[in-house]
């Protein structure tokens, strides 16, 4: 018997993982620290923008090529780990766990800042004349978003896959009309109604690019402090384990996210500082009660009063040029650090539990929730390190703190590339190679650190929290880690890899938990019956807040689950059984890639045999992988461990029978079928006669849409029929006749294919009503048919953001 | 049996290709080359226009140099993962 291949099921397609790319990169960078960076450098920052774009270019190429070649979940942390000695692992991971805690609290207290003016805009309230408890009440509520969000990711919500997507693509359609309008207000403010006084300014308030009062030293500080802004490739190789072709996307998104976002960044620079008016700036500053608005003078530039705008200087600028400006961007903003907030604790808790795993810190970190299989642990510290931030740390300096640590692991990263090369040589099978190695990671390396020693003149309290966090690090690694991971030396995991061959048309089971007999002996019998291999697939779930790799921890017992199967229907039927097991975030994912790449005739899944609600059929799994295969489907209700005596099989079409008549008869050993035909009107017995004969043509001809169970059919002889003139509805009828059965087998063919979608409405009433369990039958569709339904299926898919928003509040759909 | 996770992972290539493969980046280096100065020379015009004609003609070039470079890279992801494939191809199925 042939072991079961671990495979883990990669789902993020090369939009999925650019979109993962350009939404983390896009949040703190425009919506938060544009106003604060525009003044420190005032109109440079446009060239602050290009040239962090340039130096992101050169690390970008060096996670590119160890992206395309190691693409661990991990990331950069992993890289550290396989290519550097010592303490170098421990401090990337220590160093990666505080830099997305502290861009948490980055987004957390933009969060707060924007939802507070979106307060005082459309409020009554004196908010401005509440003096300290204001301060306070804001300090509470940044902390109580930062515990929502850790409950959400306790919880087990992620953003990725369409619902992450439809956010970046609102993120971008926010910034997409600030620069619209922003540049009409500029060039062409006779177009339109004008918004504010001002405009058709041109480029005047962009003279001169670099002012005196900043130079350089502006543009270099506003290039430390915006760094930030183009981390995303760290989140891009963090989901490096469910990329499809991961040798070709990882690199693609990275450069793709990069080619996105730096324009992006340039034209709302170039918009915020050219179309401001400084004069409604101030107004803006007087109005609200800011004590620094006394230092300010009318006429002075735009970018002096923004640095004192901070947070919000994108949104007040916004009010003078954009429709509804203000609360456009500060919805877009809420939007935007909201889900980097989600973002930025998801890839933290994963490095914790990742160290912890590792035995670089306490087992605990790696603890997961029997409640959530969440991290809970690693969640737990990551939060407390986002709310301290939050409750002691200003904005500007939590930015800052958050740069430095990025630069520092970035700069390890760049190193790292070297050394593996050295390690690994030609062995690995790269998707990209960079260019002009080794200088370009030694570029790396010197921009990184001089951006970060640069930092230390400028944000020099920003440092003090890194080395007192480098520091703890430090001692706990030579009291602690160090330790432990000479201890480790125990196998994580026990795999072995044998790849699977399959012949195409297998007779393919998703295996649950619990092996079901109904679904073996069923699929086994079909695999006889159509001489066909019988592929098992059995899925490890893996919650989405851990790499898929962490699923492998599990892969022993999923394998014992497979070899057991396999045992029990050697024992049944005397068929070639092949395995594979699988670790995927959905188990639909897992079950959709095994049809895509063996391509079996039939696929048999269990159903829990809830009726769900709104538009699903048989649950969010079982209609997804319906919807997404193009193979006969039988789905049939759980638990249902008795064989078959008698099985009803109403039908309505001729063509669709022989299908459901084969299924049928596998339930069982001689099986009883009674096909059913209901009609509205009386049949006469011509009438009667011709439908018969038009059945066995269907049976004796080439099996109608099952040519598959010829053989069956050849078997089956003379096939009982049943006439029953309607008096109820379809589904009353079916499922009182069905009481004489012991199963009910229902194929597609009522109504048209659009409508009936899936297994049609009327399959849906009879198991809502029916007391015999039943099976559900879904034939192959024709190859042009499928790809209709695949293009409308597109526009489906947006339900997925539904049905993701389900999953974050953890329902169940009770399916098999 | 304990695995390394590199190797868990299929990350290597088969062993009889080890020390036959060229390190070579399939990215044309010149192309690369070229971006890398037009964007350095971009950001200087920038600079040096001090928000005149030239730093509009700069910004464009250093966009232009950007996504030029994109396409480099592109094509030799492209270049370099069809190398990949056939080594792989060539390799007996296990």
């Amino acid at each position: 018997m042939v072991q079961a291949r671990a495979e883990l099921s990669r789902d993020l397609s090369l939009f999925d993982i650019t979109m993962i790319g350009v939404g983390a990169m896009i949040g703190a960078g425009i919506f938060v620290l544009t106003g604060e960076a525009a003044g420190v450098a005032g109109p440079a920052l446009i060239v602050s923008f290009a040239l962090n774009g340039l130096v992101t270019l050169l690390t970008a190429m060096v996670y590119a090529e160890l992206g395309s070649a190691i693409p661990e979940a991990g990331g950069g942390y992993h890289w550290i780990q396989e290519g550097l000695p010592g303490a170098n692992a421990f401090l990337a991971g220590w160093m990666s766990w505080f830099a997305h805690a502290v861009a948490g609290a980055l987004y957390a207290l933009g969060f707060r800042a924007f939802l507070f003016e979106l307060l005082r805009l459309t409020t009554a309230m004196p908010w401005d004349e509440m003096g300290l408890s204001l301060s306070l009440g804001k300090k509470i509520f940044g902390l109580s978003i930062a515990l929502v969000f850790a409950y959400i990711n306790y919880r087990g919500a992620s953003e990725t896959g369409m619902a992450g997507n439809v956010v970046t693509l609102a993120k971008l359609a926010v910034i997409g009309a600030f620069c619209f309008f922003g540049l009409k207000f500029m060039f062409f403010p006779e177009l339109g109604p004008g918004l504010g006084e001002g405009g058709g300014m041109g480029l005047d308030q962009l003279r001169p690019l670099i002012p005196e009062e900043t130079g350089w030293l502006g543009i270099l500080s506003a290039m430390g402090l915006t760094f930030i802004a183009f981390e995303g490739y760290e989140i891009i190789v963090q989901a490096g384990e469910e990329v499809k072709d991961p040798r070709r996307n990882i690199p693609k998104a990275i450069f793709l996210s990069l080619v996105i976002v730096t324009p992006i960044y340039m034209l709302v620079a170039f918009v915020l500082v050219g179309a401001t008016v400084s004069g409604q700036l101030l107004e803006g500053l007087q109005t609200f009660g800011s004590g620094v608005a006394a230092e300010l003078e009318p006429g002075m530039e735009n970018w002096k009063i923004l640095r004192h705008v901070g947070e919000l200087g994108l949104a007040r600028a916004a009010t003078q040029f954009v429709p509804f400006g203000a609360v456009l961007i500060l919805a877009g903003g809420m939007l935007s650090t909201m889900s980097a907030l989600n973002a930025t604790l998801f890839s933290s808790t994963r490095v914790a539990f990742a160290m912890g795993r590792d035995r670089q810190l306490p087992d605990r970190m790696s603890e997961i929730s029997t409640k959530t299989s969440t991290p809970h642990f690693a969640l737990a510290a990551t939060t407390g390190l986002v709310l301290l931030m939050v409750a002691f740390v200003p904005l500007t300096t939590v930015a800052a703190a958050a740069d430095i640590m990025f630069l520092l692991l970035f700069l390890q990263v760049n190193v790292a590339v070297i050394t593996l090369r050295k390690k690994y040589g030609d062995k690995l099978a790269y998707g990209y190679l960079m260019p002009f190695y080794p200088v370009v990671p030694i570029l790396g390396i010197v921009t990184k650190l001089a951006l970060a020693v640069f930092m230390f003149d400028h944000y020099p309290e920003a440092w003090w929290y890194v080395l007192a966090w480098l520091g703890t690090g430090g001692i706990l690694f030579w009291f602690y880690a160090r330790e432990r991971e000479r201890e480790e030396e125990a196998p994580r995991i026990l795999v072995e890899r044998v790849p699977v061959e399959v012949g195409e048309d297998a007779v393919c089971i998703a295996v649950p938990e619990s092996g079901s007999d109904a679904l073996l002996s069923l699929g086994a019998r079909l695999a006889r019956t159509a001489e066909r291999e019988l592929l098992l697939v059995h899925n490890v779930p893996v919650p989405r807040q851990l790499p898929l790799r962490a699923g492998l921890r599990h892969a022993k017992r999923g394998r014992e689950t497979l070899e057991e199967v396999e045992g029990r229907v050697g024992r049944m039927a005397d068929v070639p059984v092949r395995s594979i097991l699988r670790m995927a975030h959905r188990p639909a994912e897992s079950i959709i890639h095994t049809v895509l790449e063996k391509k079996p005739a039939f696929l048999i899944m269990g159903w829990g045999g809830r009726v769900t609600w709104g538009e699903r059929l048989l649950g969010r799994n079982v209609d997804r992988v319906i919807r997404r295969t193009n193979c006969h489907a039988i789905v049939v209700e759980q638990p249902s461990e008795e064989e078959a005596d008698r099985v009803l099989v109403p039908v309505a079409r001729p063509e669709t029978a022989p299908l459901a008549l084969g299924v049928a008869r596998s339930l069982g050993r001689d099986v009883e079928v009674v096909l059913l035909h209901l009609t509205e009107a009386p049949m006469s017995e011509e009438d009667r006669a011709e439908y018969r004969r038009q059945i066995y043509e269907a049976i004796s001809g080439d099996g109608g849409e099952a040519p598959e169970l010829e053989e069956t059919f050849r078997r089956m002889g003379p096939v009982e029929m049943a006439f029953e003139e309607l008096s109820g509805d379809v589904a009353s009828v079916i499922a009182r006749r069905g009481e004489d059965f012991d199963r009910i087998v229902l194929g597609t063919g009522e109504g048209g294919w659009l409508r009936r979608r899936v297994f049609g409405e009327i399959s849906r009433s009879v198991a809502a009503r029916a007391e015999t369990p039943v099976v559900f039958v879904r034939a192959r569709e024709g190859v042009f048919r499928f790809g209709i339904q695949q293009f409308f299926q597109f526009f489906r898919e947006l339900e997925r953001v539904g049905e993701e928003v389900g999953e974050a509040a953890g329902s169940e759909d009770g399916e098999g | 049996m304990a695995t390394d996770p590199m190797k868990e992972g299929e990350y290597f290539l088969p062993e009889e290709e080890w020390g036959e493969v060229d390190l070579e980046s399939s990215s044309s280096p010149w192309w690369v080359l070229a971006n890398g100065v037009l964007g350095v020379v971009a950001c200087g015009l920038m600079v040096v226009g001090g928000g005149g004609p030239w730093t509009w003609w700069g910004a464009l070039l250093f966009l232009a140099t950007l996504l030029s470079f994109t396409v480099a890279a592109f094509r030799g992801i492209e270049a370099q993962n069809r190398a990949v494939e056939e080594i792989l191809e060539e390799e007996p199925r296990r």
